[in-house]
């Protein structure tokens, strides 16, 4: 797989709010003129 | 967390921050208890998204030198030591996204304290901002 870069399109994701609802990464890129999405480590 | 200080300028420049974790979902909430941290907090138990995003993992990358200098120094500032909790050789990763869902930035940590500073993203959220303008 080649690796995701500055001008690709970010996968869509559907994930899991901590209230249990579906979200997609869509939902809120499409919601901001700019999305950070930080990935954490564990949380510990 | 060095963004959330910075989370009135992001708005200012209508960026969003959105944090996933792949941590329990009570350990996240405890978290964001603890931190006081207000971004929103997706749950990626199985890590789909963080093999989309092709983050990494490595035990010698996340246990090294740096890393424990890195903790003695958030303990030292009196961060809690909790022990090791989940997945430590997870490796994080920062992303800018714009509308459209383009990729404007991506960040893959090296190990744990391998982050583009807090100043780094907001500047980046700035030009951007300013080139649409």
């Amino acid at each position: 797989m080649s690796e995701l870069n500055v001008g690709d399109h970010a996968p869509n994701i559907i994930l899991a709010t901590l209230d249990g609802e579906r979200a997609a990464l869509a939902d809120y890129w499409e919601n901001n003129e700019i999305l950070l999405v930080v990935f954490l480590r564990h949380l510990g | 967390m060095q963004l959330h200080r910075h989370k009135d300028e992001f708005r200012r420049y209508d960026t969003n921050v959105l944090l996933i974790s792949f941590s329990a979902d009570v350990l996240a909430k405890n978290w964001l208890q603890e931190t006081g941290v207000s971004f929103s907090i997706l749950v990626d138990r199985e890590r789909i998204a963080y093999k989309a995003f092709q983050l990494g993992r490595s035990l010698l990358r996340s246990w090294g030198l740096k890393t424990w200098l890195a903790y003695a120094g958030l303990m030292l500032k009196g961060r809690r030591w909790r022990g090791i909790q989940d997945d430590s050789t997870q490796l994080g990763g920062d992303f800018l996204i714009d509308r459209q869902g383009r990729i404007l930035f991506a960040w893959r940590s090296r190990d744990p304290a391998h982050r583009p500073s807090a100043e780094k993203l907001m500047q980046l959220a700035k030009d951007h901002h300013r080139n649409r303008e």
